[in-house]
């Protein structure tokens, strides 16, 4: 479904959508606030400490173009998303934008990714590199002990911060920035609701959450609640629904592929997507602990995670969005997910589900994945 | 099973494959019965301090081992047909899959030594995304309790690890990061105590790390003994299985006696300027896992070319990685120093890197070849860094991608020629 003249007819959409498009020029952009900009590459990088430092938190995305450091330095094991993030990290079209990296245990591959840079720092005389640190967070147990280890964690993250801005980062600054990011959490769940009433489609919902992480959380926020207020009287977008889980998207172009051939995703379970806004970090008189708590605790990444509990938590994902069908797209060596598939199958019983293997980027046969969304709407609609 | 066109089965030349492969049989046959009398039975991942297991007489199972016995015995292709039928794939994971597909079998005594026995416990390392899923949907499936040991990122690169493990372990691995794996270590005696009612005696605990300590020490004079005798008195053919087999129940007396007698055999050939490979003419070295359904593939190269395969990592890391000094001031911190830094060695650069060129200059190596895992989706070494490295102080590698513990899907038609082709076209021209 192209897109649609109520949101490009937003100004607030359109800019947020300008910034997602366009990460180089949007970085370039933020780094007019005079603030060093943090990357963060992993899910569950906090960034309530990176604004506490004062210091500009950037969504590390991919890069989409050719990958000629990726296809140099990583192993085949590495999917399309890894690959992405890798060439945008060393092939230098963010030189002189991006001051620190910060890597986050969301995936090991990140790790593994850390290890290649320190190893290619060591080893590359000229390589010039942001520096880096590595926030071990461990989310899939969840347990009082793996807890205390993220508080650890946490807290020498908070160091690390302190030691790069060479300035104390107080429990008031902490709290601060966790109400920003709250507040942001809560306008984007604004959209999650709309998105399940299938008034915005899913690559409308990319546009807005991905470029809404460049910008400092306070403009982000007005600009969402005012996509938000908007989208109240767009129309029913007419396209039968699905939830999303697998790869991580960066672009809009599988969502977009998917809407063109009759299916809204109104749900996922990424981070640009629902994932990000679920959930609020609570304030205690120990915010480090809050914080620890609160990436520990969100909603299950297949990554990370059992697949008892994401045999419970996703159906109650489909259930909750009321969405007609399940889509699992896969990229080639991020199939993870198909370990997660047969107890869920068991659970959702008969639900229209569509599960697509061994994907690459680009995107190879597009017209025959085309046909197969376009045949499985039908089914969805039939089953409807 | 698959059928084989080509011979799998390698030629037997030391006596001590024999007793530690006729043992494992006698061992595990054993295991049914302890089983059947009501005894814990343990499975665990191999980079779990097994040690804690065996001070405790806790019986167990390694993972991978266990895939590497599935493959021997050319089960491989069975076992994971029954994860396709029950929706899964047959063709990603096998190295970590196999145990889950033994516990999908509906005959599971015709398993390789009458079938793996239900484990009643499971303890895991925080592995990968499917990992972690695989081994809780084993556990679920054989009803274990699991035990997840949390991994710790390692910040601190050091050169030449091999110089620091022994006795600055602490200089090696850091002072935060054990101090972490001591508590998950703390955490894993409480988790066996509960779930088994044993105790664990800190001084059987002692006594197994220093038998540890006294069988590395022989399997690194062997090391040392096949890296400076040209040509090599054995080949990894011959030192694979004494060593993995031994390893499993390594901490015991047993192991060490085992230990010993694979260097005194070597020795004894040495000593006699007996060669494996009497024309030995190349000497090759194997990066990776092994291949278990296939180690008659080590020696297809003998007689054509005269090229010995002298180095796997499973005797080396025996050698290197394994000996931990200093036993007695804190036996947990010291086994912790052990077995969190195992996994470093194969994966972190510029540790598996350098590890690789000092082993390739020690064992006067012409070639390298590198098995890289085509299904495990995790794999990640930094193999360019690897071969660069290698490359770059003479030594030429040739990369093979397979699955080693699949030998359904193994072309032996294909890796001959990919191998043959390498030792014309890089290695003897290399060599000259
Ligand atoms: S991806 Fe690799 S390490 Fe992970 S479970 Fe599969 S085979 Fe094992």
């Amino acid at each position: 479904m192209a897109e649609r003249t109520c949101a490009l007819g937003c100004s607030a959409y359109s800019a947020l959508k300008a910034r997602f498009e366009s990460p180089v020029a949007a970085v370039a952009e933020l780094r007019k606030n005079g603030k060093k900009t943090v990357w963060m590459f992993g899910d569950e990088t906090p960034e309530e400490l990176i604004i506490a430092a004062g210091l500009q938190p950037v969504r590390l995305l991919g890069y989409y173009g050719e990958r000629p450091n990726a296809d140099k330095y990583l192993e085949l094991s590495f999917g399309a998303l890894w690959r992405g993030s890798f060439e945008a990290i060393v092939n230098g079209s963010y030189d002189g934008l991006i001051d620190y990296l910060v890597m986050e245990n969301s995936s090991d591959l990140i790790q593994k990714i850390s290890y290649y840079l320190e190893a290619m720092l060591r080893l590359e005389e000229d390589r010039v590199l942001p520096t880096m640190a590595f926030v071990d967070y461990a989310t899939a147990t969840k347990n009082f002990r793996v807890q205390q280890r993220n508080v650890m964690v946490t807290e020498k993250f908070l160091n690390t911060l302190r030691s790069w801005t060479g300035k104390e980062i107080s429990n008031d600054e902490i709290y601060a920035a966790i109400d920003l990011c709250n507040e942001h959490r809560l306008a984007l769940r604004r959209i999650t609701a709309l998105r399940r009433q299938n008034k915005i489609l899913g690559s409308e919902a990319m546009n807005i959450i991905g470029g809404s992480f460049f910008f400092e959380k306070q403009e982000a926020t007005a600009l969402v609640n005012a996509v938000a207020d908007a989208a109240e009287s767009w129309e029913d977008t007419g396209l039968v629904t699905a939830v999303y889980t697998g790869s991580a998207q960066e672009t809009t172009e599988l969502y977009t592929l998917i809407e063109e051939s009759g299916i809204n995703i109104i749900a996922d379970d990424r981070l640009i997507g629902d994932r990000y806004s679920e959930g609020l970090v609570r304030k205690s008189p120990k915010p480090t602990t809050d914080i620890a708590y609160y990436y520990h605790m969100r909603f299950p990444s297949s990554e990370r995670s059992y697949v008892a509990e994401r045999a419970v938590c996703m159906p109650k994902l489909i259930e909750d969005s009321k969405a007609q069908s399940y889509i699992i797209f896969m990229n080639h060596n991020d199939e993870s997910y198909i370990w997660d598939y047969p107890r869920q199958r068991d659970v959702l019983g008969g639900l229209p589900t569509l599960m697509i293997e061994d994907q690459y980027y680009p995107l190879r046969n597009v017209s025959e994945l085309k046909d197969k969304f376009a045949s499985f709407a039908e089914k969805v609609k039939g089953a409807n | 099973m698959a059928e084989k066109q080509y011979e799998t089965r390698s030629v037997k030349r030391l006596n001590t494959p024999k007793l530690t492969g006729a043992y494992q049989k006698q061992w595990f046959m054993g295991l049914h019965d302890r089983i059947e009398k009501g005894e814990p039975f343990a499975f665990v991942g191999a980079n779990c301090p097994m040690e804690l297991l065996q001070a405790m007489d806790i019986p167990f199972v390694v993972n991978q081992w266990w895939t590497a016995i599935c493959s021997a015995k050319q089960m491989g292709p069975y076992f994971y047909d029954l994860l396709e039928q029950a929706g899964y794939r047959n063709d990603i994971c096998s190295y970590c899959a196999a145990a889950y597909a033994c516990s999908l079998d509906p005959k599971p005594e015709e398993g390789p030594w009458g079938g793996l026995p239900a484990p009643t416990i499971a303890i895991n390392g925080e592995g990968c995304s499917s990992g972690i899923k695989i081994e809780e949907l084993m556990c679920e499936s054989f009803g274990a309790d699991s035990f997840r040991i949390q991994s710790f990122h390692q910040d601190i690169i050091t050169d030449n690890w091999w110089e620091y493990s022994m006795d600055r372990w602490e200089e090696l691995v850091g002072t935060e990061r054990l101090d972490f794996y001591e508590n998950e270590l703390r955490a894993l005696v409480d988790f066996l105590e509960e779930k088994t009612g044993r105790t664990l005696d800190m001084n059987k605990l002692i006594e197994t790390l220093n038998n540890v300590n006294e069988q590395e020490t022989y399997y690194r004079k062997t090391r040392d003994l096949i890296a400076k005798t040209v040509p090599a008195p054995v080949t990894v053919t011959d030192t694979v299985n004494a060593v993995m087999q031994a390893q499993w129940h390594r901490g015991t007396r047993w192991a060490v006696d085992m230990a010993k007698s694979l260097y005194d055999e070597v020795k004894a050939l040495a000593d006699e300027g007996k060669a494996a490979v009497p024309n030995e003419k190349l000497r090759l070295l194997w990066i990776g896992r092994g291949l278990w359904f296939n180690l008659a593939f080590y020696q297809h190269f003998e007689e054509k070319y005269g090229a010995a395969f002298v180095w796997t990592m499973y005797l080396a890391m025996g050698a290197d990685s394994y000996i931990r000094n200093h036993v007695e001031e804190n036996p947990l911190r010291c086994l912790a120093a052990r077995f969190c830094f195992l996994e470093d060695v194969l994966h972190v650069p510029p540790f598996n890197s350098q590890w690789f060129v000092k082993e390739a200059k020690n064992n006067q190596i012409d070639g390298v070849v590198f098995l890289v895992p085509e299904n495990c989706m995790n794999n990640g070494d930094f193999g360019y860094n690897i071969i660069q490295s290698l490359e770059k102080e003479g030594f030429p590698v040739c990369v093979l991608r397979a699955d080693p513990a699949d030998a359904k899907k193994w072309s032996q038609e294909l890796m001959v020629e990919t191998v043959e082709k390498f030792i014309e076209e890089r290695v003897i021209p290399n060599k000259k």
